[in-house]
């Protein structure tokens, strides 16, 4: 079922890797010039503006669609330099330059140019152009003016208009060279602009935005060709500049439910899919079914229980300790999804980069006789428990079971309530009227342990849905992002995760890594260990098929 | 027959205002945020705006409805909150879901006929029991219990066929779906044939005809079976129309992607346009096809005549 | 109607002339001119297939009134470390079989009291014997317990060969016949002890198994009953209240009214079933309806809504055909007012085709029910329905089928027992058949 994912496991990186080191064979694209191949995709909430795509089904295709000053590595997630040929960075930190290679195009044929940088930032940090991906530009010297925000939320009242429409600290010094000027040094901005807010868009988007939206035009490896109700099509794009052309010429991204693309995918109906539904975990039956063609690959993403704390009746860190010192994480990793689920001691999830296991400690552990030991000090009573969430996506499932795990340390009913849209969880939550315990999760915007934690327990971050302030964090947490070096960053954000965990705003559970699976016409199929995607330009069709 | 034909369609048009206003009203009048699920965190309020104004919701919900109406007459489906025109995708879903209520429609037809026929006309007996009794346990089959049962049988054990269908599928692999789909008015098609006939068999026009001494083979095929099918003819007109949009289990079973998939994505997800777009095309099909068959009454029995 | 035999099942078929019989000698003993309604009862009481069905469903209602005489264990109480385990086999084959004896001892009395006293007792036997002398049969196979076999093979063949018409004619003599009850009391007996005494060796537990949750299936089909039972019944007493009165009251004024009603009808008559059942629950569950009896009350409210045009159009047509008769013209010669008409003469002579719709479409909406459960938009916990069971296994149907098994067949039973008794009544009642 289509359902946007919360806070979208965000096409975060790329499908495709530009490594000088992979192996190579990708570059005889001559020989099957009509190759065509069908991936698994969700139809995307939005038209294909890459600051605007934030969710999943349109990300993958926004990543090979567009092309940034840098990519991601597919399979180890370390940015690359793409359109960029040199990247400076002032002796103060304040300012990066970037200088672009020359003779890229957009699909159009037109040139890319520094401008054309400038411009989509501008106009993807603007709020009143209600682009998802605006506050990818904080930090950056003006945002402030672009941006303004609601006063009453989502009330009547509408936001004022902004100072200014650009930011004063994005400039384009000639045609090739691209300046970016910070408030303060942000050394953590060098691994964010391969993410899709900072995709440069051509002239065309702002003489035509209608024409534009119905068939975008970008830089990447691969250019539009149509979309149809249940499919996008994509073409490989001959006059792409990057050290790698894809071997495929064409792919279509069809739009399916995960159960019927399992099942196409093992019939060799369908290409690749990223992930295995719930059917395919149980018993493992995927390991057989997709024999030598499938295999765990990256996501970074985690499964949490968020409380509401602004609620009272949440108020007792006690009770939020007892729930999470109730659940056994690897008997549902094993029972439920055949055992391929990480139970994780922490805010981030195994691969990430900067992130150590473990500050959870013993909170994350099952003890259930601690656990109810805990829950007696609270003056929860035997009110019901109630944890709730959309029932599709498999969610029901473990939440069923964490209930009855509950139930059997801490002797009180609890419930799964399921809501029939996720949509009604999102609207209680951003309103600040949930009531219950619900399921949420987080997926990387970018490959960093900064992104698991600034934006979920900083006092007014962006995506602190549960009014979560702790002072003590949010000093921790600023003394991390300016840390020096990397061995520091690391003590710090792990430091300031163990404070996190004492207050247990959020019981992390288990990390939810894809598994993918491919069909048997595909060769040498690389599939992100970050990202869980395909790598299209590495992905080639075998010759006897 | 012309005044018939104008007065039942005029009568069409209240029948069609008040169901597809009853459905209009159901999706996008009652409590809740229509756009909850967009957007990521909280919708900006100019989006939000732009939203209200692309689909009138600040007006009364009768100014709403007969805009939308009115934007249908002209061949206007409305747009999708991704701006992905719902013409387009029902032009895309409909296809597929037509073929697989035909093929349903065709077993029922095919199986249910022969088997009423069969019955109907040697009477009691071993034979008359099977079939009352098959098909009686037919119809207690909810339709996604004959669906897994097929696709644990013929599919995970028989190997027969795919699990699912692939994402353009062939006749070929529409069959077990359209067999599970038309496995409950089979049922149905046998007992209605079957009454049918022996009803007939008795009747005043059946006897003259073999009193006159007519070939057995003649009276069968010309007087009975002509009379006969007419009530197995229309339930079957009128199945064809209902299966295009009942095939929602069907269709999300065997991961076809058809007009019933179409529609209940379009529910959970609170895609006004699709749902009221697709019902608006579904009432329409089983008002047309009533009257069709009302009018085919006349055509395959002499004794009706409209005036 | 001219044969009660039309619904009965393939094989044991009943004797013509038994049958014969018993329609002389009830016919002789009782002489006032019967009633289309005591015609259709008597009619119907002697249909093995109706009468078996009743029985069922009795049953059924009882598991549904107090399902913890029949299950003890928790349905609700979740345990991962017994996520689908399986049957427990030896327990089960020893209920099947004590079950299965226990129905071939009623199956000897009936024969008992058939003999003695002719009936529809005789004419149930058969069938008893023929369904004890299964479930002891799969019983044990299910362990492989040959004794088990062999007796419930012994069952089965007396309650085939007493249920063929041919055969039976040929053992008409009286000690053929109290051979064949010996025989099935000594079968039934036997069975008991034997399984009762295999009761005590093996363990207790779980007859059907754990779900993917860790619950005991059994209790779970058990305590499911209630609900499936309470939509299918409360959601077609709606549907007849609602499309009869609408119904009856367009039939007999006619005019304008009838012209109103009918085009109302056809208004939710238009939407598809299915398509309009979701629309309708998944709007008013936006609006937040969620506790348990709202849900059910939802879900029957939206198949009514959408079936009462069905029973309006029968009571309709009934209604009309009803106005021109005379004893309605002459009620109102006499004055009546048309609250008297309609109650006093209309309605009971109207009823027997509505009756005959309401009890097709019960087994319809206990379907339809399980449909909506299934897609996710009926019934869910805490209302435990087979719907949502089935809905719950859809993923482990190819690791665990019995998951999917055990409340489908269930479902399925329970389903066919309704229509089976919506066929038999829509026989004895339809004057067209007659």
């Amino acid at each position: 079922m289509r359902r946007p994912r919360w806070k979208a496991i965000a096409a975060l990186t790329s499908a495709v890797a530009l490594t000088l080191t992979a192996c190579g064979g990708g570059d005889d694209a001559g020989e099957a010039a009509d190759s065509k191949i069908t991936v698994s995709g969700t139809a995307p909430e939005n038209p294909l503006i890459p600051g605007n795509t934030s969710e999943a089904g349109g990300g993958k295709i926004v990543e090979v669609l567009y092309s940034g000053l840098i990519r991601y590595d597919s399979e180890t997630g370390e940015p690359v330099n793409e359109h960029a040929e040199k990247v400076d960075i002032s002796n103060d930190g304040k300012k990066i330059t970037y200088t672009l290679k020359k003779g890229w195009k957009f699909h159009d044929g037109t040139e890319i140019k520094a401008e054309n940088y400038v411009k989509a930032w501008n106009y993807t940090a603007y709020t009143p152009n209600a682009q998802q991906h605006s506050s990818f530009f904080a930090g950056i010297k003006g945002y402030e003016d672009v941006t303004s925000e609601d006063p009453d939320g989502d009330g009547p009242k509408k936001a004022p208009t902004p100072k200014k429409k650009e930011m004063s600290g994005v400039k384009a010094l000639d045609d090739y060279t691209l300046q970016v000027e910070f408030e303060k040094p942000m050394p953590s901005f060098q691994n964010k602009p391969g993410y899709s807010a900072f995709m440069p868009l051509p002239d065309a988007f702002f003489e035509d935005k209608e024409a534009f939206e119905k068939k975008p035009i970008g830089s990447g490896p691969f250019k539009f060709v149509e979309q149809t109700s249940n499919s996008i099509v994509l073409e490989r794009f001959e006059d792409y500049q990057g050290p790698k052309k894809p071997s495929i010429k064409t792919v279509e991204f069809k739009f399916g439910t995960p159960e019927a693309d399992y099942d196409a995918v093992r019939d060799n109906n369908l290409d690749f899919l990223n992930n295995m539904p719930p059917k395919a975990l149980v018993d493992n039956v995927w390991k057989e079914d997709l024999k030598g063609r499938s295999g765990p690959s990256g996501n970074l993403s985690i499964q949490e229980i968020s409380f509401p704390l602004y609620d009272p009746k949440f108020k007792d860190p006690n009770l939020r300790k007892a729930i999470s010192m109730a659940i056994d994480r690897q008997q549902i990793s094993d029972k439920i999804y055949g055992g391929s689920r990480t139970p994780v001691k922490g805010y981030g999830v195994p691969n990430l980069p900067l992130w150590e296991d473990g500050a959870c400690g013993e909170l994350c552990e099952h003890n259930p006789e601690k656990a109810k030991e805990l829950f007696d000090k609270t003056d929860w009573g035997n009110k019901p428990i109630e944890i709730t969430s959309n029932a599709d996506g498999g969610h029901q499932e473990w939440i069923e079971a964490v209930c009855g795990q509950i139930e059997a340390a801490l002797k009180v009913e609890c419930k799964f309530v399921p809501v029939q849209e996720f949509g009604i969880i999102r609207e209680q939550v951003n309103a600040r009227k949930m009531t219950q315990i619900y399921r949420s999760g987080w997926g990387a915007d970018y490959p960093h342990v900064e992104n698991f934690l600034n934006p979920i327990f900083r006092t007014g971050g962006s995506s602190n849905d549960n009014g979560y302030s702790n002072p003590k964090v949010d000093a921790k947490l600023k003394e991390a992002d300016a840390a020096v070096n990397e061995e520091e960053a690391k003590k710090l954000y792990h430091e300031a995760e163990e404070l996190i965990a004492q207050d247990m705003p959020v019981i992390p559970l288990w990390s939810n890594p894809y598994i993918a699976g491919w069909s048997e016409r595909l060769e040498n199929v690389k599939v992100g260990k970050l990202t869980g995607e395909l790598d299209l330009l590495e992905v080639r069709i075998k010759s006897d098929a | 027959m012309g005044r018939y034909v104008i007065r039942r369609l005029l009568q069409l048009i209240p029948v069609f205002i008040g169901t597809t206003f009853l459905v209009y009203v159901l999706v996008w009048a009652l409590p809740g945020d229509p756009f909850a699920g967009m957007c990521k965190s909280v919708c900006p309020p100019e989006f939000r705006q732009a939203m209200i104004e692309k689909y009138n919701l600040d007006e009364n919900i009768f100014v709403q409805y007969f805009a939308y109406l009115g934007n249908l007459l002209q061949g206007d489906f409305g747009v999708t909150y991704s701006d992905r025109e719902v013409g387009m995708l029902i032009e895309d879903a409909a296809p597929v879901s037509l073929q697989l209520a035909a093929i349903a429609v065709g077993f029922e037809a095919l199986i249910g006929i022969s088997a009423g026929i069969l019955t109907g006309l040697r009477g009691r007996g071993f034979l008359d029991n099977l079939v009352l009794v098959s098909t009686l346990v037919l119809t207690a089959f909810p339709v996604f219990v004959t669906g897994f049962i097929v696709q644990l049988v013929l599919g995970s054990g028989l190997g027969i066929i795919d699990l699912t269908v692939s994402s353009d599928p062939s006749f070929g692999e529409l069959l077990a779906p359209g067999f599970v789909l038309g496995s409950l008015s089979m049922a149905y098609v046998a007992r209605l044939t079957r009454t049918s006939i022996a009803e007939n068999r008795r009747a005043d026009f059946v006897r003259t005809a073999v009193a006159k001494g007519l070939p057995h083979r003649r009276v069968v095929g010309v007087h009975l079976l002509r009379n006969s099918m007419i009530p197995v003819i229309t339930f079957l007109g009128t199945d064809l129309g209902s299966l295009m949009g009942g095939a929602i289990v069907t269709e999300g079973i065997f991961g076809i992607n058809g007009v019933g998939g179409l529609v209940f994505d379009g529910i959970l997800s609170k895609e006004g346009t699709v749902v009221t777009g697709v019902v608006m095309l579904l009432v329409i099909i089983f008002l047309v096809t009533n009257l069709l068959i009302d009018l085919l009454y006349a055509v395959l029995d002499p004794r009706i005549r409209y005036e | 109607m001219s044969d009660p035999t039309m619904a009965a099942g393939g094989v044991a078929t009943e004797e013509p002339a038994d049958y014969v019989t018993g329609a002389e000698h009830a016919e002789g003993t009782k002489e006032k001119t019967r009633s289309l309604w005591s015609d259709a009862w008597h009619d119907l009481s002697r249909r093995p297939l109706f009468v078996l069905s009743m029985f069922v469903i009795a049953f059924l209602v009882l598991v549904a009134i107090f399902p913890t005489w029949f299950a003890d264990a928790n349905h609700r109480l979740r345990d991962l470390d017994r996520a689908r385990i399986g049957p427990n086999v030896p327990y089960l084959a020893v209920c099947m079989a004590i079950i299965g004896s226990a129905i071939t001892v009623v199956a000897a009395i009936l024969a008992t009291v058939g003999k003695l006293r002719d009936g529809v007792c005789r004419t149930m036997a058969p069938y008893v014997a023929g369904i004890g002398g299964l479930i002891l049969l799969g019983g044990g196979l299910v362990n492989s317990v040959t004794l088990y076999i062999v007796i419930g093979a012994v069952v089965l063949a007396c309650g085939i060969v007493s249920g063929v018409p041919k055969v039976s004619q040929m053992l008409r003599g009286s000690a053929s016949t109290w051979g064949l009850v010996a025989v099935l009391a000594v079968a039934g007996i036997a069975g008991l002890v034997i399984s009762f005494g295999d009761l005590s060796t093996v363990e207790i537990g779980a007859a059907f198994g754990y779900d993917q949750q860790g619950r005991d299936i059994y209790a779970r089909v058990v305590h499911g009953t209630r609900y499936t039972l309470l939509v299918g019944f409360t959601a077609t007493l709606l549907t007849v209240l609602i499309g009869s009165t609408v119904g009856i009251l367009a039939g007999y004024f006619g005019g304008w009214l009838d012209n109103l009603l009918s085009r109302i009808g056809e208004v939710f008559f238009g939407l598809p079933f299915v398509l309009g059942a979701i629309i309708i629950l998944s709007a008013f569950r936006s609006a937040g309806f969620d506790s348990a009896p709202a849900i059910v009350a939802m879900v029957v409210l939206s198949i009514s809504v959408l079936s009462w045009p069905v029973a309006m159009r029968i009571m309709r047509s009934a209604a009309i055909s009803a106005k021109q008769q005379d004893y309605v013209k002459a009620a109102r010669a006499l004055g009546a007012s048309s609250r008297r008409i309609i109650f006093r003469h209309m309605l009971p002579n109207c009823l027997a085709p509505v009756l005959v719709y309401a009890t097709i479409a019960l087994g319809a909406f206990i379907g339809a029910e399980a449909t909506l459960s299934f897609l996710g938009i009926g019934l869910r916990d805490p209302a435990v329905s087979w719907g949502v069971m089935i809905a719950d296994s859809r993923n482990y149907i190819r690791a665990s089928p019995l998951l999917l098994i055990f409340p489908a067949s269930f479902l399925t039973l329970t389903v066919l027992v309704f229509v089976t008794i919506g066929d038999a009544v829509r026989e004895a009642l339809d004057p067209k058949l007659r």
